[in-house]
């Protein structure tokens, strides 16, 4: 299995690291959990699953099993995960409101869109255009309301750039999925296009571990 | 060169574009978060000393709507109380000069007369301390000398006064003069009051554009922390901060348990 393994990481390297740095968040995570946040608490619970996840999916490609199923599942995670902390974060009940409905719009493009032996490309784009909304509230009330002192010390300020990031990287990659990320994909553009995926993913684990480690200052 | 119709160079090039459009959204927000946060800050600071010049304004007010209070009694005391007990007095010599008869009554006459010549002279008293006149005619070192000579008769503490780079007759701005001569009043008493005192003393010395004046007592001293945050007896120590802040003075006091207490004054001139 270890050779299977070592095979594969040669073949995907990018990937393959991508899937290993999904431990950081939960290591950064344990290190810094007395300063986290509610918010960031569920943040860290996330990455637990996110790695176990990982974890579980990396075990089937050794296998040769399809594991795309276990990617669409924890991208609904995903997005479930973010509008929610993104409603803790809220307090206007308006915004409130919004994201509840936004969180169950999303909930429900992923679960009836999804696709057990394929990428999801529909709940992807939504998903990213959902993280695109959060960013924008999220900015919008960092920038109406000063209340933050120092901008680089708040962790919500790194989940948004996280997902700024993360969102931008990949959403016109998925928005064209079925030319270049499905199994009828030519090999060589699908590997160009899940290496940017995977470096994104890799930025937005790095991303998330930073939010982590800042809670520490901002608490101070 | 890109070839334009390539699919997956678009794909690329959009997302490279779209990607730089996010890390350029994070900078610029944190940048003008951080801007927008200066800015506040600024204005709650404006905000803030214009609050406290109000304060000041109005506590400068209320002190010498108090002097001015205290200028109008001295002078009632002075004018008409006192004047009332002078004529009282003359009439009650002429009443006794037509008792010289009667001695039992010339003796109640002669004790009632010393009664009314304590008032007069308590009267007096109390109006000069109302409005320390000396320190409107004469300035500072001359009254602060003729106050501290009225305590020294009046109590066993023996006083030093000592005054460098000022002459007798130098003149500072009426508000700095009247502070310094109240707070040596409050220091004095607080000395002879509370500390048990022995000897203290007194030193005025203008420095650059500074009036510096030290007061030293040998008394029992006490914890300054404690007294300060006490809102009953740290009521001196803030009525003569707040009198400093007037005139943008500042007020510092060392004092240990059973070491004496140094209080130093800086008011700028």
């Amino acid at each position: 299995m270890w050779d299977r393994y070592m095979y594969l990481y040669n073949k995907y390297p990018i990937t393959a690291t991508s899937d290993i740095i999904t431990i950081f968040p939960v290591i950064f995570g344990i290190i810094y959990y007395k300063y986290l946040s509610k918010e960031l608490k569920v943040l860290f619970y996330f990455s637990v699953i996110h790695f176990i996840g990982d974890i579980y999916s990396t075990w089937l490609s050794v296998k040769w099993v399809n594991n795309l199923n276990i990617f669409n599942i924890l991208e609904i995670i995903e997005v479930s995960t973010m509008c929610f902390i993104f409603w803790m974060l809220a307090k206007q009940p308006l915004k409130k409101n919004f994201l509840l409905v936004l969180l169950i719009t999303i909930f429900s493009i992923g679960i009836f869109k999804f696709r057990a032996t394929e990428f999801a490309f529909i709940p992807y784009v939504f998903n990213r255009l959902c993280y695109m909304v959060l960013v924008f509230l999220y900015f919008n009330t960092l920038l109406s309301e000063i209340s933050v002192k120092n901008i680089l010390l708040h962790p919500p300020f790194w989940l948004s750039a996280t997902l700024t990031i993360y969102s931008t990287g990949s959403i016109i990659i998925f928005l064209f999925g079925e030319q270049i990320l499905s199994s009828t994909a030519p090999h060589d553009k699908f590997m160009l296009f899940y290496d940017i995926i995977s470096v994104i993913n890799i930025l937005f684990r790095l991303l998330i571990c930073v939010a982590f480690i800042v809670s520490k200052y901002e608490k101070k | 060169m890109i070839n334009t119709n390539d699919s997956s160079t678009l794909i690329v090039i959009g997302t490279g574009i779209l990607l730089l459009m996010g890390v350029g959204l994070v900078i610029f927000v944190a940048y003008y978060q951080q801007q927008q946060l200066r800015r506040d800050l600024e204005q709650q600071k404006a905000m803030q000393e214009l609050k406290d010049e109000m304060q000041r304004q109005m506590l400068e007010s209320a002190l010498e709507v108090q002097e001015v209070e205290r200028i109008r009694i001295a002078k009632d005391l002075h004018d008409e109380v006192g004047a009332m007990l002078s004529v009282t007095k003359m009439s009650f010599n002429q009443l006794l000069r037509k008792l010289d008869n009667a001695e039992d009554l010339a003796v109640m006459g002669k004790q009632t007369r010393e009664l009314l010549e304590q008032s007069i002279g308590q009267v007096r008293r109390i109006s000069k301390e109302l409005v320390p006149s000396t320190l409107e005619e004469f300035g500072l070192i001359l009254s602060i000398d003729e106050f501290i000579q009225k305590v020294h008769l009046a109590s066993t503490t023996s006083f030093t006064f000592s005054h460098e780079g000022i002459s007798e007759k130098e003149r500072f701005d009426k508000k700095i003069e009247l502070t310094i001569y109240r707070l040596i009043q409050e220091l004095v008493n607080n000395a002879l009051k509370h500390s048990e005192a022995t000897e203290i003393t007194l030193t005025l010395a203008k420095n650059n554009n500074k009036i510096i004046f030290n007061f030293t007592d040998d008394g029992k001293g006490f914890d300054f922390a404690a007294i300060r945050n006490d809102p009953k007896s740290g009521l001196g120590l803030r009525n003569m901060e707040s009198r400093l802040s007037v005139i943008n003075g500042t007020i510092e006091v060392k004092s240990t348990v059973g070491q004496g207490t140094k209080t130093t004054i800086e008011i700028p001139i």
